[in-house]
This record gives structure tokens, C-alpha cells and sequence, in this order.
């Protein structure tokens, strides 16, 4: 008999549901991803009412996927936080739903712990140091004393607003990342940028201020400004990883979230890694950005592990939740 | 001074310390014990960014060593420096780094003390406008004479916004918390129960520093 777990993810404008089997074998992982217009950035309403109408669709297409009914579902689990409020209670809702009317234990999920497992397990690594990029993190990380604990963050903004909010001053659309990537591929100036970093952590809103306004100064070419900000915040990234490896004894890297899709970055960190003799890993991109199977993965993990489920109604939702905050105890 | 001399003496020296952006040797500069400290090429940085941030750093560094050294900070005397080479020669100290010796403490109210002079020597650097930007526990050193130095100015800048300086207690306490859990809470009451009493615009700084600790650092915007 296998087991099969449903995972659902909402904590931005990704709606994704996923069925993983206790083999770790992904069945299914099917997403609908809210697109905030050009000019503006996302609006939780607005993207959580763009779930909501997907949420019928993405289930039965889940279902459908992995060739499984409702009932060979063992558990349920779903990202409880930290996100934007009205998109993760169209995550907790389906949930709870679902645990009712099935009668399915049901598992919350730390969505940044998602990420951090999934590269984890994917190539069953020991002790990674795990950088996680995204537009709602950027946070180095490593396992201590059975939590991951942070070892380097942003102060700030996120690397992924970074490059959100430039794409979105020039005029590129959404999600920035991909587009800044091409752009600055094609440059071949470096234009000097503020450059911060306090010890293991960074600031990046200085940053982008400073190349928002060299940008309407008109002066440089915008593919040498997107080389530029790239340069300069994954510098910064790698420096600081670099800094916390230095003090830390892990023996691999990851880097997993959106923008650890970016070429560029990742050709960084293994630079970087190379002069430690470490190997850096990363997924497939499209298991970068956010998914169900991250939500699923963690949900078996704890579900193997006899973890005690919630009931539905301490099924709440956590807007900000520090990943430290979270015991692990299912490994 | 030559080039070639600073690359006899590290040849002649012995690495000690290997960091995310400099190599240490411990040296014989000139008949006495020294540390050179050499910012090295990351292969991983765009060419010209790396020759401006090394450059760079290592004249600020070196800057702000000679500044410290005229106003009795604890922290090594600068005794050379060369930006071609971005190399800096200063005092060498002996002692325990604080990382090693509060785990190696077995009186629990020695952090209390740990916390006292932590408290006093961040307050005298801030009324110098100097801020260290990596107040991790790795960048002191305790003598034989129990004296605590500050040490690694290589993030370092001149400042006296309190914003900065709020920022460099964050950092302090964030590391306090990950690498120290048991220790944390002993010494930063202390240390703050003294910076205030010492810096100046210790108001500002302090409470700025609780709105920083207060703001969460979960960030969500956009994608």
C-alpha cells in the first residue's frame, strides 16, 4: 500500500497543489500563478480572489494527475505561513475543507521550511548550507539543534523585490527576475552600485533606490544597469554565504526559491563553493518557485513520523512566522 | 616598501587564518610579530567590482585603524599598508577570540563582565563614528590579561547615524542568538544596560535598535 499526500501552497499569488507517494515520487504538482498588471506589484485581495476561483480546477486537475481518488489520500498538508493573509486563507480553507469532508489528518506547513526539505531530500543531502532566494525570503540557513536556524538575512527587502520593483520602475513585466536575467546578459559594463553587507546579512533597498534613479538619469544603458544590479546584489549574497560557510562545518550548498533559477547566481555560488571543495545543488527550476510539492513533502514527512495533526479548528494561519520558530521533529 | 618584500614575508609567514575575504599570516614584519592581512581575488565577482571593493576596503580599513589607534581603541595598530597589493600589516594579539572563550567559560558571571566591557568598547567606537558592521563574536579577542579587542575592520565605516549604529547591535544580537542561545540573554542585558549609559545619542540608537528587533524580519512585497 502506498501513502499519498496532498500538499496545497498559497502564500503568495501561487496556488499549488501537489500528491506526493511516501517513495518521495512527485504524481502530480499543478499551479495557477496570479499576474499582477505592469505597473503595479501584487495586491493580496486581488490575487487571493484569483486563487480562490482556480481552487475547484487546480484540486480535480491534482487528482486527475496522479491517477488518485479523494480517498487514497493519507493526509493533508498545507503552508500555513508566513505570507500575505488573504492569499494563505484560500490555502487554509481548501484544508479545511478537505479534512472535513474526507476525514484526512491535516499538517501545517512552514513555507520557507518547504523549500529549504524539498532540495533537502530531493538529492538527500547531510548537512547543506541552504540559501533561499525568493520574493519572500532571502535568508542563509543551516541546521543546528533541530531547527534551521538563520545564519545570515536580509534586513530589508528581498533579492527577489530587488529585482521585482527595477523590472517593474523599467517597465518589464511580472515576475522581473527572468527578464532582468536576459537583460543583463546582454550587458558588458559595470556601473558601481551601493554595496552592503553587515556581517552575514544584507540590505538591498539602497541598492535599488540608487539604480532606480542612475535609471532615469538616462545615462547608461539598461542592460548594463540590470548587469550591474545583478553583480552587485549577488555579490552580496555570495559574500555573505561565503562568511557564514566560514564559521559553519556543512558539506554541500543549496540554494533553492525563485530566484535561485537565475544562471547567473547559481554559476556564483559554485565558483564560490568550488574553493571550499563544496558541490552546490539545485533543483529543477520549476521546483524553485513556490509548488505544492514542497507543502506535500514536509506534510509526509510529519505524517510518517506520527506528528500529531491538527484539528481543524487550531488549522490557523501564521502571517509572519519565524522559521526558527519551528521544532523539527520529524527527521 | 616593495612588493616583493610583502610577498617574503608571507612566504616566510604562517597562514593562520583563511576568511570569506582575506587570508591572514602571522609574520615577521620588520623584526616584530605582525598580521598580514591579504584581501585576495574572488573568482566569483565581476573583475572590476572585486578590484574596487578590495581597494576599497582596504584603504577604509586601514583608515579607520590608524583613526582608532589615535584615540586608544582597543583594536591592532596599523602598521603598513599597500593598495596595490591591498595588503595590511598590523599588530599582532595574542589571546583567546570571545567565540572560544565564552564557550570554554565555566563562572556564569563572567558574561556579565563579557557584557560590561562589550557594552563600553562598542560605546566608545560608536562616539568615534566608527561603525564595525560585523560585531560577531569571532571579532573579539580576549588577552591573558582578560582585556577585551575588537578585531576584522574589514566591513567597517565611518558614520554617526544612529541608524547605523542601531544596526550594528542588531547584528550583534543576532549572533549572540544563533552561535550563544544559553549565553545571549546574560551578556546583551548588560551590554545594553552599558552602551546606554556611554554612547552618545544612546536614545536614538537604542530605541531605534527595539524597532528594528520589533519589525520581525519576514518580509513580503511583491513576487
Amino acid at each position: 500500500m502506498s501513502t499519498y499526500v496532498l500538499g496545497i501552497e498559497s502564500t503568495a499569488h501561487t496556488l499549488g497543489m501537489a500528491i506526493v507517494d511516501e517513495k518521495l515520487n512527485i504524481l502530480s504538482d499543478v499551479r495557477e500563478v496570479y499576474r499582477p498588471s505592469r505597473s503595479l506589484g501584487i495586491d493580496p485581495h486581488d490575487a487571493a480572489e484569483y486563487l480562490s476561483k482556480k481552487a475547484g480546477y487546480v484540486f480535480k486537475e491534482t487528482l486527475k494527475k496522479a491517477s488518485v481518488t479523494v480517498e487514497d489520500i493519507d493526509a493533508i498538508a498545507y503552508s500555513m505561513g508566513p505570507g500575505l493573509g488573504p492569499c494563505l486563507r484560500i490555502g487554509a480553507t481548501i484544508a479545511r475543507l478537505l479534512s472535513c469532508k474526507y476525514n484526512k489528518p491535516l499538517y501545517p506547513v512552514h513555507h520557507a521550511i518547504g523549500h529549504i526539505e524539498l532540495v533537502r531530500l530531493y538529492y538527500n543531502l547531510n548537512n547543506p548550507l541552504v540559501i533561499l532566494v525568493s520574493g519572500g525570503h532571502t535568508l542563509i540557513s543551516s541546521f543546528t539543534n533541530n531547527r534551521w536556524r538563520v545564519y545570515g538575512e536580509t534586513l530589508d527587502i528581498t533579492l527577489g523585490n530587488l529585482l521585482d520593483m527595477f523590472a517593474r520602475e523599467i517597465g518589464l513585466g511580472f515576475p522581473g527576475g527572468p527578464k532582468v536575467e536576459e537583460l543583463a546578459s546582454k550587458g558588458s559594463r559595470y556601473i558601481e552600485l551601493p554595496y552592503t553587507i553587515k556581517g552575514t546579512n544584507l540590505q538591498f533597498s539602497g541598492l535599488l533606490t540608487n539604480v532606480v534613479s542612475l535609471y532615469k538619469k538616462n545615462i547608461y544603458t539598461l542592460k548594463d544597469l540590470a548587469l550591474s544590479l545583478q553583480e552587485t546584489a549577488f555579490s552580496m549574497l555570495v559574500e555573505a554565504s561565503e562568511r557564514a560557510l566560514t564559521q559553519l562545518n556543512n558539506d554541500s550548498i543549496a540554494v533553492t526559491g525563485g530566484v535561485a533559477s537565475n544562471d547567473r547566481l547559481y554559476a556564483m555560488l559554485v565558483e564560490m563553493g568550488e574553493e571550499h571543495g563544496l558541490k552546490v545543488y539545485r533543483l529543477p527550476k520549476r521546483l524553485n518557485s513556490d509548488n505544492g510539492v514542497q507543502i506535500a513533502v514536509v506534510g509526509l514527512k510529519m505524517y510518517l513520523s506520527n506528528v500529531e495533526p491538527v484539528d481543524v479548528e487550531n488549522a490557523i494561519i501564521k502571517q509572519r512566522w519565524r522559521l526558527d520558530e519551528v521544532e523539527v521533529v520529524w527527521r | 616598501m616593495e612588493i616583493s618584500y610583502i610577498n617574503e614575508i608571507m612566504e616566510k609567514g604562517r597562514l593562520i587564518h583563511r576568511g570569506a575575504e582575506a587570508i591572514l599570516y602571522l609574520v615577521d614584519f620588520l623584526g616584530t610579530k605582525a598580521i598580514l592581512k591579504l584581501r585576495t581575488s574572488k573568482k566569483y565577482r565581476n573583475k572590476e567590482l572585486d578590484n574596487l571593493l578590495r581597494r576599497r576596503r582596504t584603504a577604509r580599513e586601514a583608515n579607520i585603524l590608524y583613526h582608532l589607534y589615535k584615540n586608544n581603541f582597543p583594536a591592532p595598530k596599523l602598521y603598513y599598508v599597500n593598495l596595490e597589493r591591498n595588503a595590511i600589516i598590523m599588530e599582532y594579539l595574542e589571546g583567546l577570540v570571545l567565540k572560544e572563550y565564552i564557550n570554554k567559560l565555566e563562572n556564569s558571571d563572567e558574561l556579565y563582565k563579557i557584557g560590561y566591557d562589550i557594552g563600553k568598547l562598542v560605546a566608545h567606537l560608536h562616539n568615534l563614528n566608527v561603525i564595525h558592521n560585523d560585531l560577531a563574536t569571532r571579532n573579539f579577542i580576549v588577552t591573558k590579561e582578560k582585556r577585551i579587542y575588537l578585531i576584522d575592520f574589514g566591513l567597517s565605516m565611518f558614520s554617526h547615524e544612529y541608524k547605523e549604529k542601531a544596526l550594528d547591535i542588531d547584528v550583534f544580537k543576532r549572533v549572540l542568538d544563533v552561535t550563544h542561545p544559553d549565553e545571549c540573554d546574560m551578556i546583551f542585558d548588560t551590554f545594553i544596560q552599558v552602551y546606554t549609559k556611554n554612547a552618545l545619542d544612546s536614545k536614538e540608537t537604542i530605541n531605534f535598535y527595539y524597532k528594528l528587533s520589533k519589525m520581525g524580519r519576514y518580509h513580503i512585497r511583491g513576487g
